[in-house]
């Protein structure tokens, strides 16, 4: 197991968002979060990537335990999320925003350029933005971007930061159907490729069936069932929250 | 064929600078020239915080003040050597703003800000009144002996040229480091920490120790600028640690325009002429260049250098999309 979380728990004043999670992603697969609107599966997402504190349970990474660990440190490990609205540098060039993303973690030490560390930026980043396709923006302003292409900088600047865990919060926030389809292709054939491991919460039901090797449904904070995707398409019961009571037969 | 990763600041702008500014005193009087290099480093260093990294500091003063305080007393009380003299300065204004980075990184924007003024105002009425002894108070610290440099060559500094020269070529080396800092793979990470800190951190990259050391970097800067003030002056005036004086090299910088390379030292430029201009006619400067500079700011958004780049840039690559969404 990549990560393992364990009754993982998490409070906001009165409400529980994250209630007792027990979590498991194995090495290089392609797991997908679903569930309705304030199901908690963001909120996973900030305890696993250390974006917010946990208050209660633990999460282990190969082993380690991580909780509560600063977010700097468990994205340098190799756990680099993104979030549901794009991330980037605003007035820096796409290349430039690769590159910052591409640089060794260890360098924000070095007042002193080393050449091969710079050959070495300049090839990770020239290769992520190969692809993610943006190589006709390369030295656009990335707040000249349009909304989808500053979903796939996005995506560059996790993949450039050589994760060996990603969690993508809704990578396609905002795309067309068609647009989504092509980018959750894009996302399965990069983790492919880079053997990571994906946690995706994505909403298009045809899209998570396609890509996923497992299927987890989270409701009210609580993990509500998981499974093969086969599986949890035929779950009545999933069925029921997810789509509402009335709409089950759609 | 071997790419080179791009650097953001070349070597040419930086021999530019110096080829412009190295004959100033040709054209100006020679300690308005010497002033122009000094606060031209203190704005390059003040800009690191302020147009590179965005840290928003009211507070500068402090660590110009305390490298003019602490070169002075150098030379006045240890009665150490010029070089020697400076070093301490810059040395103690680098730790003083690592210090204060370090209390108050967690602290953004405006709160950031007041921390560092409060720090500043603390450093002024201690130089003001409890340690009268050793700073001379409001006549501000005086009897530095006669200042001369051995090395490289005899040099007599209380010439205005000699003091020039020197002057010039702190200048240069720390133009020089400016941009190897900007350039190195710390000094990328700094504009990325002003566009989104929170996207830095979650790329795995320190963005609170980055910014302590972007401030204490910068403080490096602003106390080899005060060590020369000292030096060129023969004294040091309480002004320095005045919270006017925080205020006078924001002005400078945002007047260059804060996210150039070369902006801060244009607007050194620009503020000092002017003020010097004005000053001959009217001790009521301050009238007339708070009045330029909202003129100024009207016509360059961007700042003087930033705004002409920018139309250069636009006139050279009208390709470049302008859409916003």
């Amino acid at each position: 197991m990549i990560i393992k979380a364990e009754k993982l728990t998490k409070k906001f004043g009165g409400l529980v968002a994250v209630d007792q999670v027990d979590f498991t992603l194995a090495a290089g697969e392609f797991k997908s979060i679903i569930g309705p609107n304030g199901a908690g599966k963001t909120t996973l997402f900030n305890l696993i990537a250390g974006a917010e504190p946990v208050d209660g349970g633990r999460i282990l990474f190969q082993g380690d335990e991580i909780t509560n660990l600063p977010q700097e440190r468990i994205a340098r490990m190799g756990v680099v999320k993104t979030c549901q609205t794009s991330q980037f540098f605003p007035s820096l060039s796409v290349m430039q925003n690769l590159s910052v993303a591409a640089q060794p973690p260890s360098s924000w030490r070095s007042l002193w350029r080393g050449k091969g560390l710079a050959q070495k930026t300049l090839r990770q980043a020239k290769a992520v933005l190969k692809q993610v396709g943006l190589e006709s923006a390369a030295d656009c302003p990335a707040e000249a971007l349009s909304h989808g292409e500053r979903r796939y900088l996005d995506l560059g600047l996790a993949l450039a930061a050589n994760p060996k865990v990603l969690l993508l919060d809704e990578p396609t926030a905002g795309m067309s159907p068609a647009e989504t389809r092509q980018a959750a292709r894009l996302i399965k054939h990069l983790a492919q490729e880079f053997s990571l491991s994906v946690i995706l919460v994505e909403h298009d039901m045809g899209v998570v069936m396609e890509v996923s090797d497992r299927v987890l449904v989270m409701n009210e904070g609580r993990i509500f069932a998981e499974g093969a995707p086969q599986e949890i398409r035929r779950n009545p019961d999933v069925q029921r929250i997810y789509l509402g009571k009335g709409r089950a037969a759609c | 064929m071997e790419e080179k990763l791009e650097n953001p600041y070349s070597l040419k702008i930086v021999w530019a600078i110096l080829l412009v500014l190295a004959p100033m005193p040709l054209v100006l009087s020679t300690p308005l020239a010497t002033e122009i290099l000094i606060y031209a480093i203190f704005a390059m260093g003040f800009n690191l915080a302020l147009g590179h990294t965005g840290i928003l500091s009211f507070g500068h003063a402090a660590y110009f003040g305390l490298g003019c305080y602490v070169t002075g007393m150098a030379l006045r009380y240890l009665e150490l050597g010029v070089f020697p003299a400076l070093l301490l300065g810059t040395l103690a204004a680098g730790l003083a703003a690592l210090a204060l980075a370090a209390l108050a990184v967690k602290r953004q924007g405006v709160y950031f800000a007041m921390i560092s003024l409060a720090f500043s105002q603390m450093l002024y009425f201690l130089a003001l009144s409890p340690l009268k002894g050793l700073t001379g108070g409001e006549d501000g610290l005086k009897f530095i002996p006669k200042l001369a440099i051995e090395f490289p060559a005899p040099l007599d500094l209380s010439k205005p040229l000699s003091a020039y020269f020197f002057t010039l070529f702190f200048f240069a080396l720390a133009i020089f480091a400016m941009r190897q800092v900007l350039n190195s793979p710390m000094g990328r990470l700094l504009p990325a920490i002003r566009e989104n800190e929170a996207r830095v951190k979650s790329l795995g990259f320190p963005s609170h120790a980055l910014k302590i050391m972007s401030m204490a970097i910068s403080g490096l800067f602003c106390g080899l600028a005060g060590g020369l003030l000292t030096v060129y002056l023969g004294y040091v005036p309480l002004s320095t640690l005045h919270w006017f004086t925080s205020g006078s090299i924001m002005m400078m910088t945002i007047l260059g325009g804060m996210q150039s390379f070369s902006g801060p030292i244009v607007g050194v430029l620009v503020f000092l002429c002017l003020q010097d201009v004005t000053g001959n006619f009217t001790e009521r400067w301050e009238l007339f260049s708070g009045t330029l500079f909202m003129a100024l700011i009207l016509l360059f958004p961007q700042g003087v250098a930033g705004t002409i780049r920018q139309r250069v840039r636009r006139r050279m690559a009208p390709a470049i999309p302008e859409q916003q969404t």
